[in-house]
């Protein structure tokens, strides 16, 4: 009778897994690796290390929560949470007496797939329209968060298990010692490269590219003349070029920083050219009926068409020039050291640990030059179609 | 009567384009005088003419053969003297500009002081019907009421002569039933002179003075028709029995120019101050 009675549901009711199952399994194989051996032949537990207490609540937690409220935010809010604290009590060991045995994978498996699965939750759950602004910005950030903490997780947990060298390949928590004990010559360093040498290059790369550009622009003989060629010198890799000018400017900044005015003088150009010219005729027009100046024109209508080109030509300045400043240091030593000079050094030396914080400072701080430029851009070409709505 | 001074004369004006080896004759033998204070309409098929007409008088385009004399300069002079406010077929709004900015551009080039420019933009803006809109940009608006910022802009230097092309186009009925009234109001409170492109017979003959009817394939003048209706005109004009004489007789006019029978050479004057010279060959372009 009752065979019958469940025969006649759908299968895929039957079959239907709780959306929490997958996270919950992941967290079953983590607290199994608990139990397991930490390192190979040794009997030493992970559970037996600094991690016990914290690592057994975490879990606890992690479990307990989610029967508790049964919320759709429960399990994908408090198991990232607790799979970090729970790591974080593993990251507590500073090293392994042998290699890591299979509690240690294990643990590290079964977290890193349980806080993956509870974010991808959190990114699926449909929120209702009205719902309250933070659920929104949770819903956004957590995916973006855990993805990136997981991966330094994952960094970390890999380097410890397998046992590379510090010398050979850095933890994430070496990277972070030798940035908290380096930061004051990594951010004097950071002040010689982009201060100095990326934004005064942009500076003066942007004015002349403009200036060229509007000169090519209005005459007939450089459109013909000139464009080609600055088109032509687009495509040449302009570091290549860097000892030469190390050699015609001295090794201090002034030579990077022609690297970068190379760099950004280009796409400037070519860019300030087509916004000039492509204007739509009607509007070129509607200013040759008011009898307006050449000058008049150049103001009022090719310059605020030419804005969003421009700093298209900016973003791709950015990313290029930055790779190309620290390439440049490579290539020019010089006693005054940059980023790119230090990473070589530490290089050379073997501290690949400060190789990694000069990066990460300098990821940084180019990632702020963008978006410095993205919030420009905003501003100056709201009306643009490209910006407008967002 | 006394005539009034002709303000646009057209003398057997041809206009040719050339793209590329195909040759198009936009406008052939065109003769046309409109006088002060005139609202003059033209009207006729897509591709006759009539927007080349208007940009050959405001000194965008340069005619292949004939003259043109805008209030007794040559059509550049009169550019430079800013003697006619265009409104386009398409708004050509600048999209970094608000609203009233937009409004305001004519103003700013012409040298008008800051606190004027405001108040006379707001004005036009209030006269156009879009009071609540000055802090929006073009994109933000509907085609319509785009078109009405540009006509807006148009009015705002306050020009002597008017040239509309199809303004009102993208406007729905009731809108532009307002904007008819709005414009015959304003005409005949400054006197202007207005040159008006429409395809919609009905408001040719409610608004001109006088109907330029086109035809296509070449771009010809094919007859000029006065309208005798009086002014003020108002909704009984629509439903007299002259309104629909008018109509119909535009509508015919049309119709055989389409049929292409017996077209005349196009030396037609409005107002009537004698006929501009015989129809010529179009001995430079090589017919
Ligand atoms: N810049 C140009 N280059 C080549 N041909 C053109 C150009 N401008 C207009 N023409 C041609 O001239 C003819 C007349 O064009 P025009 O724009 O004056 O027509 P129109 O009467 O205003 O038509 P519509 O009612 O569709 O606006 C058309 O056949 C068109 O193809
Ligand atoms: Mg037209």
């Amino acid at each position: 009778m009752a065979a019958r009675v469940s025969g006649t549901r759908p299968v895929g009711a039957v079959f239907a897994w709780h959306p929490h199952v997958p996270t919950l399994v992941m967290l079953c194989v983590a607290a199994a690796g608990l139990f397991g051996p930490f390192v190979t032949g040794g009997g030493a537990k992970l559970l037996e290390g600094g991690g016990l207490a914290i690592g057994c609540l975490a879990l606890l937690v992690a479990a307990l929560v989610p029967s508790g409220f049964g919320g759709p935010w429960a399990v994908p809010l408090a198991t990232p949470l607790a799979v970090s604290a729970a790591f974080l009590a593993l990251l507590a060991q500073r090293g392994l007496a042998g290699p890591a045995g299979w509690g240690y994978w294990l643990t590290l498996l079964g977290s890193l797939a349980a806080a993956a699965t509870a974010a991808g939750r959190v990114s699926v759950i449909e929120l209702e329209s009205d719902a309250p602004r933070w659920q929104h910005r949770v819903q956004r950030l957590v995916p973006a968060a855990t993805v990136a903490f997981l991966v330094l997780l994952a960094w970390e947990g890999l380097v410890v298990g397998s046992r590379v060298p510090k010398g050979i390949f850095p933890r994430v928590s070496d990277i972070w010692l030798a940035f908290l004990g380096t930061w004051r010559v990594l951010l004097a360093d950071a002040y010689l490269t982009f201060v100095k040498e990326v934004l005064f290059g942009f500076a003066v790369g942007l004015t002349l590219g403009f200036l060229v550009g509007s000169a090519i622009a209005f005459s007939r003989f450089l459109q013909r003349g000139f464009l080609p060629l600055a088109t032509a010198f687009g495509a040449v890799p302009i570091v290549g070029l860097a000892p030469v000018l190390g050699r015609a400017l001295g090794v201090d900044w002034e030579s990077k920083a022609a690297v970068v005015v190379i760099v950004t003088f280009f796409p400037v150009v070519l860019n300030t050219v087509q916004g000039l010219t492509l204007v739509d005729p009607l509007k070129l027009e509607l200013l040759r009926s008011y009898g307006a100046r050449p000058l008049t024109v150049f103001l009022k209508l090719r310059v605020p068409n030419a804005l969003p080109y421009v700093f298209n030509a900016l973003k791709v300045a950015v990313v290029v020039g930055v790779v190309s400043v620290i390439v440049a240091e490579f290539l020019i030593p010089g006693p005054p050291n940059g980023l790119g000079q230090r990473i070589s050094l530490s290089a050379h030396r073997g501290a690949f640990d400060i190789v990694f914080a000069a990066i990460l400072v300098s990821s940084l701080i180019s990632m702020a030059l963008y978006w410095a430029v993205g919030l420009l851009e905003r501003a100056f070409t709201a009306w643009h179609p490209s910006t407008r709505g967002s | 009567m006394p005539e009034a001074p002709v303000i646009i004369d057209v003398q057997d004006v041809s206009k040719l384009f050339r793209v590329g080896k195909v040759e198009a004759v936009a406008l052939q033998d065109a003769n046309l005088q409109i006088h002060d204070g005139q609202f003059v309409s033209l009207i006729g098929p897509s591709g006759c003419g009539k927007t080349t007409l208007m940009r050959l008088v405001a000194d965008l385009i340069e005619p292949t053969s004939g003259r043109i004399t805008v209030a007794g300069k040559s059509p550049k002079e009169a550019r430079a003297a800013r003697e006619y406010g265009y409104v386009f077929q398409a708004p050509a709004l600048y999209d970094w500009r608000n609203v009233l900015a937009n409004v305001m551009l004519p103003l700013e080039i012409m040298g008008w002081p800051k606190g004027e420019r405001r108040a006379r933009a707001e004005e036009m803006l209030r006269l156009v019907g879009l009071e609540g809109f000055h802090r929006s940009y073009p994109w933000q608006l509907s085609g319509g009421m785009q078109q009405r910022v540009s006509i807006a802009r148009a009015l705002a230097f306050d020009p002597k002569l008017l040239l509309m092309d199809e303004p009102f186009g993208a406007l729905d009925e009731i809108t532009r039933e307002v904007m008819n009234f709005e414009l015959l109001r304003l005409w005949r409170q400054t006197g202007k002179t207005v040159v008006f492109v429409t395809h919609s017979i009905a408001e040719a003959v409610f608004l001109s003075s006088h109907i330029v009817v086109m035809t296509a394939r070449p771009g010809r003048i094919r007859e000029i028709i006065e309208v005798d209706l009086p002014y003020p005109r108002d909704h009984e004009t629509r439903e007299s029995e002259r309104f629909f004489e008018l109509t119909t007789r535009v509508r015919e006019a049309l119709r055989l120019g389409k049929e292409g029978e017996g077209a005349v050479g196009g030396a037609a004057s409005v107002g009537g101050k004698g006929a501009g010279g015989p129809a010529k060959t179009l001995a430079k372009v090589g017919y």
